[in-house]
Order: C-alpha cells, then structure tokens, then sequence
C-alpha cells in the first residue's frame, strides 16, 4: 500500500449525516495489519498443504485397495465416496 | 422483537482500511452486524472484528468451521469473530456476506457470545465459508465494534449495517 490506509469512523453520538469521518490510521496499526496479512497468508498455504496431503493419502488407500482386488463400487461401499 | 437498524455504512468515497462504529446506543437486547465486503488486496483477506479496542486475541474464545471447495476444517486459531472476505482472485464485483450476532451487548455483568457466518464467491481454489461462535470474555458493555481488513483495503462500495435488536 503506498497510500496511507484510512478508516472510516461512525460515531453514533450525533446525529445523522454528521456521523462519518475518516481518519488515517496510526503507525502501530499499519504495523498490526502488516501483521495479520503475513499470518492470514501463512495459515492459508498450510491448510491447503493439509489438504492436498489428505486428498494424495486418500487417493493412496484407494489405489492400494484397487490393487489388492476391490472394484470402485466395494471400495465406496467401505470408506465412502 | 424488532430489528431496528442503527447506521448503514457504504464506502462510496473509495477504499478504506476498516469501518469503526462507536458510541452505539445501549438500549438494545442484541446487535446484529450485516456486512457486505470486497477487498483490494491479491490474496486471501479477512476480517477480525474487534469490540472496545481489545484486540487481544486472549480476550476471546472462539472455534471456526472453515470451509474451502467443498472440505471443512475446526480452527481454534481465531478467537476472535472472523469472516473472509473475497479479495482480487474472486469474480469482479463480487462481494462477500457476512453476519456477525451479538447477544447482550448492553450487559455490564456478563461475556458476550458471538456467532459470525460469512461467505464469498467460488473461484475455484478459493472460497471460504465461515461459521464462527465466540466469546467475549468481557463484562463490559460493547460501545464499539470494529471491522478491519487483514489485508490492503475493504473495497470501494463495501458496505456494513449495525442492526439492534430490540423488546418491542
């Protein structure tokens, strides 16, 4: 972000049409959402690296049960689609 | 009960990092936040609300059901109320949903449990469905609440309205 990022504050005390102002935010809280992007990404690629994982260990099982015989049918039958 | 709205906000002068509302009216039972948000950033956004400035995570208690093309995980790594919000990856113009349920916000003398639903658009690799129940753990009344973005800017024409709900 190369512009100063802002909020926009509603204060509820006054009366309507007079209640929004936007203000920039301070340096302590451009750290904070520096901060949370950098967890919020983080946390995204290991979920989806567990997910991956237990797609390729389910695909595994499945094969390993074709290879020993089973048809598609009984192994859905067994461990669901 | 009625539901009896307080304040809608729409950001119709342009991005904004978050949307602050305060001051809010204590005659009510419970307060309900209806978001409607896009953000400008290139990966994935969401939102943690936060009530009276209390950011810290500690100060909550909260469990996501998080779900992702269809695959749904528990996650105890939010405490606080969250939703996503679709960020540039998502279809144009596509904004995400979200309610955020507050229960006894006025109470001096009790938790708030929380319980936030939000969703965004499919594309394909990337479409988060939330259910989040939280807790508060705090006795004091909400004045303030609080949705930031985790990430750049909420987008142009997103919008947040603060409902009460009330006896009559």
């Amino acid at each position: 972000m190369s512009e100063i990022p802002v909020r926009v504050v509603v204060d509820l005390s006054k009366p309507k049409g007079e209640r929004e102002t936007i203000i920039p935010l301070t340096k302590a809280e451009i750290e904070e959402l520096k901060a949370q992007g950098i967890i919020a990404e983080a946390e995204r690629v290991e979920r989806e690296a567990i997910e991956a994982q237990k797609a390729a260990d389910a695909q595994a099982g499945r094969d390993a049960l074709v290879a020993l015989g089973l048809t598609e049918a009984q192994i859905t039958a067994l461990v669901g689609a | 009960m009625g539901y009896e709205l307080i304040e809608t906000v729409t950001l119709d002068a342009g991005a904004a990092q978050s949307i602050l509302f305060q001051n809010i009216p204590q005659d009510g039972l419970d307060l309900v936040v209806v978001c409607s948000f896009r953000g400008t950033g290139s990966a994935v956004t969401l939102c943690n609300v936060v009530f009276n400035g209390d950011n810290t995570n500690a100060n909550y208690a909260g469990v996501a059901a998080i779900g992702n093309n269809g695959s749904a995980n528990p996650d105890t790594n939010y405490p606080r109320p969250m939703f996503y919000i679709p960020d540039t990856r998502h279809l144009n113009f596509s904004f995400g949903t979200a309610t955020v349920y507050i229960s006894s916000y006025a109470l001096t003398n009790a938790q708030k449990p929380v319980l936030t639903n939000g969703t965004v658009d499919n594309n394909s690799s990337n479409d988060y469905q939330t259910i989040h129940g939280s807790t508060w753990k705090n006795n004091s009344a909400i004045t303030s609440i609080l949705l930031p973005s985790s990430r750049n800017n909420l987008a142009q024409w997103s919008t947040a309205s603060l409902y009460k709900i009330t006896s009559s």
